[in-house]
């Protein structure tokens, strides 16, 4: 397979990754209008996570089956403990006391894990790979790890568009008093979407623990790139989620073999030439 | 209600009184007595990426100081421990902080090389015996190097060096090199042109990505069309583990052969799996090296801390070791800093590493091990180069090199 | 809007300054370093407030200007020499000062989050340019060998190399930095920037170039920061890529919040409180000492050995419980328990014998114009003339279009086709401020006044807004012509003078659309675009400010939206029916009323019964 193809792949591939991680955080940010900087350590907790479950389960699936109701349960625990002062404050209070979270989360996981790397297991079934050229092979995982993404993505936008609780969303997205006019109690609401968000970021961890390998600081690169793809996408959108981690994804992979000494900047570049363009994001309302 | 309002005032006295010491405290501190503890700082990353090569550090050191029973040349040792985090900003201040504020008579530091570069600086204007456990920074035993300051670790070019000397002893004619584009990953790299490329060996492309990254796959790609014989590589901690996978998940590892410094398998071994099997690299250690110091360092270590030693234990015990050569020399007095010093660069003992002894800049000149990641472990292969020297000109015998930062 | 700073916060500042003047002579070497920094990180949080507090721009990319500023000293020290201070220091602020200059021209386009993250984008650009190229070092940074030295000719004025005299420079930097922006703030280019951060439609509406004036805060603030940078880089030579980073970016915003932005003083006690919890933290003797005060000593050294073992996760805690007690930071603790601030009195100014001329207003024109929404026409065809000094009525069901045509005239929306005229000048498509310094004046159909300023301060802002130079900083300039139009505007639309110095947020609902009026009249605008005036007052109200808009119309042309018909049809000369985007009818009203199209279409019932 040629080159550019290959690198093509591996985009898409590392940008449906992305867009698990930051789908919740779009969710989070368009509904509640909360700056979750501790997004990240929810993708950390993940795969932290996931080591300490396959070592019991034995089968990275099934840690996941286990995980991602954890992960909502230990959302809702935040979003009680320290989220729900916040809906009230200025953006700049969740910045501060989301950011006091990592600071939290980083020395649980050091205390709780220590500072060694680990690596989780990739199932046995899903060992070996597909050969694409003379001398390389694409790993089954990362195949399955990209149906899943494009599985979740699917899922995602049928419960958005389709749903009770997708309509409640995309009404408590354009406007909070309609969520109350229509009966509902946006407290709950709030609850279960933070809870939501963490478990996305949570999934997104357990399902690239094997890929990415576990170890200290795992969740801050995440974090900025999700960031990055909601705004490239616009806040809120799903949809625009999906695009812009795409659209990093193979940015970043055909940047890193054309532009090696600049691969660092180029999604920043690129989310300066969206927002210039279109100051809102590909799918958001101007703001 | 009188007697509530009592205590709340005092309540509010007591915290106000803490309020105060907390304020105060960053300015206030005790003189140091003569005769009293030696004060030994450690500037080291307790928190971060590189916490668990701060902690093997320290707890090697802790061993050494325990086992002479708390003692170095009669004085008993104090650890005075601040967190670096890994971050440069912070490095001067926190530097200054022991130096300075704490008043420690030793300075051990650190692991990240920018924070080592900072520190140095403050260390070469304070003149306090300094010594340097792992930060592999070339220029801080090159251009920047300091009667002052001593490495017991390793120059970055060093494991480099080995490396292409070996994989030219392997029969290797071609190669690609895939890195950090930071400095420690370009120093690795150019330590490995030096000796592969006067070997007779063909570097076909040099890859980089930036630190700290590590989507491994555009450049796994590339090597794949580029069909080197062998690839080095400067990758380390999760990072280097990642990169292990990745690139056995790519198939490569049945057609070219994965190479790098010591750094790319050690913390990994066990994590790396079957994906590790057969990465070779250089390094000045290795697990099973057969020497006595070895084997006792291994034992008691492992009786310590139930983990046993890898590399940067190893460092953090010659370390302490180089210091109480030091300090023996000069009667446990750090004022006499000529006999100290005298006696350190001047030190030739046998470590767990084997032979070590210091170089003019006083950057070690010790093996290297070439090894082989099998089963979990690195298993010794040999030596890959002996008595390996970073090029320097060494501290010319007056003042530091370059000139110092001058307090008035 | 910002008022000067209370007894209490003088006091205190005054103490913290004592405290700093006499440090040296107490102090240890590293005490004079410490602090040294925090002063410095004092000046790069107070220029953060100007952008984050004052102007209402969060930046997550400041640190960008603070490394800038720092490697600028690098650049322009000698291998082996010191720089000269006199050169390095402008150098500084002029590297930071330019990049702030061409990386805001394109920042300032975005709003809200968006502009955090583009600030960050361009932040860890920058970081990118120093770490991973080889201009400064890379990523171990790199050397100042010799600290500046300030001289003229071979006159040494001042070593850096001096502890105690860098000591003493940076306090005075501080100092001036804090009393730079205080007096900032409050000339008339920072009103306008506080202006900004509560309503910055509002304040372009009024007819300031706001893109104009936020580029100049972010400016200011990224020189100021490049200045801390470059003393930052002087404490101990040493400078690093990560200066540029996100996390100083991040840090230097917590020290903000921490301390209460908005206050500039406050950051500055954040800067202050957070090193030093840090510092404390970190040092488990610090902490043994500290909790050996309420427990004995054994515990108490378990205790700090595991807290500074755990440090960061303290430090997390801490905040955490910072931003729930003091949502408003430490200014907002300390001003909680101050009181209200007290506000200059107003000015007594002779009242000049006839100041409200009566004068010809402006003609509008608007011909064939049309808006649309993707698919949706919402304004669609419309040809209409407002002649000057009437009062011109437009009505229509919901969702007619009306307000769509009132944003399209004001400039807030383009059209897609179709010209406006104003006079005989064509003003359509352009950008609200322009169009309002040409005498268009409007108020909303939500009620648009700036909340936290007084209604003197927000007519002020208007009246200001006749000469809006973003760079005014002088409060004489003017004074007189404006504070009579202030005055004049305020009797003028019936703003009692016990009320005048009250925050709008404490006037009623009638009040503050009265003062919406208020505004438009300091304003100098001679035509007038009222949308819903009258919505949600009292008769009494709305028979009150139906006699001002016809007492008004004796120098303004107004054109106004309105729903309640009695009086719409009591004070306008010409209605304008809208329906469905389109013009229905044009006319006196009893054309209107009469108009059998518009009975059917709108008027209905209340037509038909003839109801004046």
């Amino acid at each position: 397979m040629d080159l550019v193809l290959i690198q093509l792949l591996n985009g898409v591939q590392y940008g449906l990754l992305i867009f698990l991680a930051a789908s919740g955080l779009t969710l989070v940010f368009g509904i509640m209008g909360v700056i979750n900087l501790s997004h990240g350590s929810f993708y950390m907790l993940g795969a932290y996570g996931a080591l300490t479950l396959t070592q019991f389960t034995g089968d990275i699936f099934l840690s996941l089956a286990l995980g991602v109701p954890l992960a909502f349960l230990f959302g809702v625990i935040i979003e009680w403990l320290f989220i729900r002062h916040l809906y009230d404050r200025d953006h700049l209070q969740q910045v501060l006391l989301t950011f006091a979270l990592i600071l939290i989360f980083n020395e649980a996981q050091k205390l709780l894990w220590g500072s060694y790397p680990h690596s989780v297991p990739v199932p046995g079934y899903l060992q070996g790979g597909v050969k694409i050229s003379a001398l390389l092979t694409y790993p089954y995982y990362r195949i399955a790890v990209a149906a899943f993404c494009v599985a979740i993505a699917l899922a995602m936008m049928f419960v958005i568009q389709k749903t009770r609780i997708g309509r409640i969303i995309r009404a408590g997205e354009s406007n909070r008093e309609m969520v109350e006019a229509l009966g509902i109690d946006s407290r709950l609401l709030f609850r279960f979407v933070f809870a939501a968000g963490a478990a996305l970021a949570a999934t997104a961890g357990i399902v690239a623990s094997p890929l990415e390998s576990v170890y200290p600081g795992i969740g801050e690169p995440v974090l900025i790139i999700s960031f990055v793809v909601v705004v490239i996408g616009g806040i809120g959108s799903i949809k625009g989620a999906f695009v812009g981690a795409l659209l990093i994804g193979v940015a970043d992979a055909l940047g890193k073999v054309y532009f090696p000494a600049f691969s660092s900047s180029i999604v920043y570049a690129l989310m300066a030439a969206v927002l210039i363009a279109r100051p809102g994001g590909l799918f958001g309302r101007a703001a | 209600m009188h007697n509530k309002s009592r205590f709340t005032r005092r309540h509010a006295l007591k915290m106000a009184g803490v309020g105060a010491a907390a304020a105060a405290f960053p300015f206030a501190r005790p003189a140091i007595s003569q005769g009293a503890p030696l004060r030994v700082g450690l500037l080291l990353p307790y928190s971060g990426t590189f916490a668990a090569l701060g902690t093997a550090i320290t707890n090697a050191m802790d061993l050494y100081v325990k086992q002479q029973g708390g003692k170095l040349a009669g004085r008993t040792i104090e650890w005075v421990k601040v967190d670096d985090e890994s971050a440069p900003p912070k490095a001067t201040e926190l530097t200054s902080k022991l130096v300075q504020g704490e008043k420690v008579d030793v300075l051990i530091g650190t692991v990240h090389s920018g924070v080592a570069m900072a520190m140095a600086k403050i260390a070469r204007e304070a003149g306090i015996p300094t010594l340097i456990p792992n930060a592999g920074a070339n220029v801080l035993t090159r251009a920047q190097c300091a009667k002052n300051i001593f490495r017991t670790s390793f120059g970055n070019s060093q494991p480099g060096v080995a490396a292409g000397a070996a994989m030219i002893k392997a029969g290797i004619k071609t190669a690609v090199t895939y890195s950090w584009g930071y400095a420690a990953g370009e120093e690795s790299v150019a330590g490995f042109k030096e000796s592969f490329l006067a070997g007779g060996g063909k570097i076909i492309k040099e890859l980089t990505l930036p630190f700290p990254n590590v989507e491994f796959q555009a450049g796994l790609a590339e090597i794949a069309s580029l069909k080197p014989e062998a690839v080095y590589s400067f990758f380390a901690g999760g990072g280097a583990l990642k990169y292990m996978q990745d690139y056995a998940a790519a198939g490569l590892k049945n057609s070219v052969q994965l190479w790098g410094p010591g750094f790319l398998t050690d913390g990994v071994e066990k994590a790396a799996g079957a994906a590790g099997e057969g990465v070779k690299t250089a390094l000045h250690y290795v697990e099973s090296l057969d020497n006595a110091e070895n084997k006792k360092f291994r034992a008691d270590y492992n009786a310590a801390f139930q983990r046993f030693p890898d590399v940067y234990a190893v460092q953090g015990w010659d370390t302490t070791m180089l210091l109480d050569i030091g300090l023996k020399a000069a009667g446990g007095d750090v004022k006499k800093q000529d006999d100290m010093f005298k006696a350190m660069r001047n030190a030739k003992f046998n470590s767990p590493r084997g032979p070590f002894r210091l170089s003019a800049s006083q950057n070690p000149i010790h093996n290297f091990y070439l090894r082989e990641l099998k089963g979990g472990e690195n298993v010794y292969l040999g030596v890959a180069a002996t008595d390996v020297s970073d090029p320097t000109a060494g501290w010319s015998g007056g003042e530091s090199p370059r000139l110092p930062l001058v307090e008035v | 809007m910002l008022a000067r700073p209370r007894p209490i916060v003088i006091v205190i500042l005054l103490a913290l300054l004592a405290y700093a003047i006499a440090l040296p002579f107490f102090g240890g070497t590293f005490a004079l370093k410490f602090a040294a920094r925090v002063m410095i990180t004092g000046i790069f949080v107070i220029s953060l407030d100007l952008l984050i507090g004052v102007t209402g721009l969060v930046s997550f990319g400041h640190a960008l200007y603070f490394g800038l500023g720092a490697y600028s000293l690098y650049f322009i020290s000698p291998v082996s020499a010191a720089a000269n201070g006199f050169l390095a220091i402008p150098f500084a602020i002029l590297l930071a000062g330019i990049v702030a200059l061409i990386v805001g021209s394109v920042v300032v386009l975005t709003k809200g989050f968006y502009f955090i993250m583009v600030t960050l984008a361009f932040g860890q650009m920058g970081f990118s340019l120093f770490f991973d190229t080889k201009i400064a070092g890379g990523t171990d940074g790199a050397y100042i060998n010799v600290r500046p030295v300030f001289s003229i000719g071979s006159q040494q004025l001042l070593n850096f190399s001096n502890r105690t005299a860098f000591f003493y420079f940076c306090l005075a930097a501080l100092v001036l930095s804090y009393i730079f922006l205080l007096w900032l703030v409050r000339t008339p280019f920072g009103r306008v920037l506080q202006g900004i951060k509560h309503n910055e439609p509002r304040m372009s509406a009024l007819g300031f170039n706001t893109y104009a004036y936020k580029l100049a805060s972010y400016v200011i603030a990224g020189a100021m920061a490049g200045f801390a940078g470059m003393l930052f880089a002087a404490i101990d030579g040493y400078v690093a890529p990560e200066l540029l980073g996100w996390r100083e970016s991040g840090l230097a915003i917590m020290m903000v919040v921490l301390g209460g932005a908005g206050t500039l003083y406050g950051p500055v006690l954040g800067a202050i409180l957070y090193s030093i919890v840090e510092e404390t933290l970190k040092s488990s003797s610090e902490l043994t000492a500290i909790f050996s005060l309420v427990m004995n000593g054994a515990t108490a050294k378990w205790l700090g050995g595991i807290v500074a073992n755990s440090w960061s996760m303290a430090l997390g805690f801490f905040l955490i419980a910072a931003v729930l007690a003091a949502p408003k930071g430490i200014a907002g603790f300390i001003e909680k328990y101050a009181g209200e601030a007290k506000r200059a009195r107003p000015r007594e100014i002779a009242p000049s014998a006839e100041h409200r001329e009566r004068a010809k207003a402006m003609q509008l024109e608007v011909e064939n114009l049309s808006r649309a929404f993707g698919g949706l026409v919402a304004v669609n065809g419309v040809s209409v003339k407002f002649p000057p000094n009437k009062v011109h009525g437009i009505i229509g069901p919901n969702g007619a279009g009306k307000t769509t045509f009132i944003n399209v005239l004001s400039g807030a929306l383009k059209p897609t086709k179709g010209s406006i005229r104003l006079e005989s000048e064509e003003i359509g498509g352009q950008k609200p401020h322009n169009v309002a310094r040409r005498g268009l004046g409007r108020s909303y159909q939500r009620t648009n006044v700036l909340l936290p300023f007084t209604a003197r301060e927000n007519c002020a802002l208007a009246a200001q807004a006749q000469f809006p130079s973003p760079f005014r900083f002088s409060n004489k300039w003017r004074r007189d012509e404006e504070d009579r139009a202030v005055e004049a505007a305020l009797k003028a639309a019936g703003i009692a003078p016990e009320r005048a110095d009250m925050k709008a947020s404490n006037l009623s609902h009638g009040e503050q659309r009265q003062l919406e009026i208020a505004m438009l009249i300091a304003s100098g605008a001679k035509l007038l675009l009222l949308d819903e005036p009258l919505a949600g007052m009292g008769p009494e109200e709305t028979g009150r400010v139906t006699a001002l808009l016809r007492e008004l119309s004796a120098d303004h042309t107004i054109v106004l939206i309105e729903h309640d018909m009695d009086a719409i049809f009591a004070a306008a000369d010409t209605l304008t029916v809208l329906v469905e985007g389109k013009l229905l009818a044009h006319g006196a009203p009893e054309e209107i009323r009469n108009n059998k199209a518009v009975r059917e279409a709108y008027l209905g019932e209340w037509g038909r019964e003839g109801k004046p």
